[in-house]
């Protein structure tokens, strides 16, 4: 039982310099997402303006200038979700460090699956959990990792500028997800802190 | 942005034989580093005539351009200030409209003393650019033996840099018509989607295309004031 508990520990460790690097890239997409919904809201402000204001001097006298200036906007937008779409590799890479290192506990637990005493294995300390808690943690955080990544790409592959809600939902999905995901994180590190180091 | 050197041979009353052509550039080709300032060795050249005002003008756009933007970013400042103020007003008690309006009117009127006039000002300045440049058009095909004057750099004719200070001045004058209208109507508008709009097309200033600066450092490659 030792050596899975070490192994087990050992994935959890080089998980968390991965978790910190992945809090940080989307702490780095706040920013972006702030010009992002702040351009959609400009983008349908003049739509709505152009359809609704026909004696307003500014639309009678430049005519085109409207289309060019949603023009810009659209291509910002394009820039910015490039550029949120550009972080997407670092979460990715954490959702797959999770996933082999949940496969290579599993692949050992598989091996020397015999020589474990189930009782022991759900004895644990206030400082040492025990290894059946430890195995569900890890298996919970490889989970939410990949669902997490998986429902940020599909935000970003379905995004729709014509849409101010749903552009708005997403921000808001954006920014919620990482607040529920980070308190489970949190929660299994606080229990993790004084056998993992 | 400096320009030091020889001064290359004035290009007039030639014969219009292409062998004395070849011949005389031969001559010139003894007498400096070159006989058209490239943008290679344009440090080793002082340029005088009409590649001279042609380079100190492609300065000039770049200086202006840079204003410009300056400009912009006050009057954004300003605008948005002005926009906040009646957005905020639309919540305020329609006893205090009279107040805030004139506020706002006080601000706007400040908005076109402060940032308009000085960019109209630029704007002035980039179509005299534009006039000079065909000046210098009209007295190269003057002078030139040939229909066609040579480049007086490295790949651009002097129809070139008009075209390009033609197209430039046309959206800088068709923003500030743009800003015009926008700083006189502001104060009259209530709508909330108006009123965005308005600071977005302060903002983003649609006439200048992305392009602009492309067409500014292809003029300042083909002048040396860059480096390519």
């Amino acid at each position: 039982m030792e050596p899975l508990k070490q192994h087990i520990k050992k994935v959890f460790a080089t998980l968390r310099g991965d978790l910190k690097t992945r809090r940080e890239c989307l702490t780095s997409t706040e920013a972006l997402w702030e010009s992002l919904i702040n351009t959609v809201e400009q983008y349908h402000c003049c739509s709505r303006a152009q359809e609704g204001k026909t004696n307003v001097a500014v639309f009678r006298d430049f005519p085109e200038a409207n289309e060019k200036l949603q023009t810009k906007l659209v291509s910002t937008m394009s820039l910015l979700v490039d550029r949120i779409q550009k972080k997407m590799p670092v979460l990715e890479k954490t959702s797959k460090a999770a996933h082999t290192g949940w496969q290579s506990t599993w692949q050992l637990l598989a091996k020397q699956g015999r020589h474990v005493d189930v009782a022991e294995s759900v004895k644990g300390t206030s400082t040492e959990p025990c290894l059946a808690d430890m195995l569900l943690w890890l298996q919970r955080l490889n989970l939410l990792l990949q669902q997490d990544y998986a429902e940020r790409a599909w935000m970003l592959e379905s995004m729709d500028f014509e849409s101010e809600t749903l552009m708005v939902g997403y921000h808001s999905l954006w920014l919620s997800k990482q607040k529920i995901l980070q308190q489970e994180i949190d929660t299994i590190f606080a229990y993790l802190q004084f056998s993992v180091g | 942005m400096n320009g030091n050197s020889q001064t290359p041979q004035p290009r007039r009353g030639r014969s219009g034989n292409p062998a004395d052509r070849e011949n005389r550039r031969g001559e010139e080709d003894s007498q400096t580093p070159s006989h058209r300032a490239s943008p290679a060795n344009l440090s080793q050249i002082r340029l005088q005539g009409s590649a001279r005002i042609i380079k100190d003008h492609c300065a000039d756009w770049n200086n202006f351009m840079e204003r410009w933007d300056e400009l912009n970013d006050k009057g954004f400042q300003l605008a948005n200030k002005i926009i906040n103020l009646k957005l905020h007003q639309e919540k305020q008690v329609q006893s205090t409209e009279a107040l805030l309006a004139h506020d706002s009117g006080a601000e706007s009127e400040k908005t076109k003393d402060e940032i308009c006039y000085p960019r109209k000002h630029l704007a002035d300045k980039m179509h005299n650019i534009t006039v000079h440049f065909e000046g210098v058009r009209r007295l190269e095909y003057h002078t030139s033996i040939d229909e066609d004057p040579e480049p007086l750099f490295d790949t651009w004719t002097v129809d070139r840099f008009c075209e390009i200070s033609e197209e430039l001045e046309g959206m800088y004058s068709q923003e500030i018509k743009l800003k015009e209208s926008i700083v006189q109507d502001i104060a009259h508008q209530m709508s909330r989607d108006v009123l965005m709009t308005y600071i977005s097309l302060w903002h983003h200033q649609p006439y200048l295309e992305e392009r602009n600066h492309l067409m500014l450092k292809s003029m300042l490659l083909e002048t040396g004031w860059v480096d390519p």
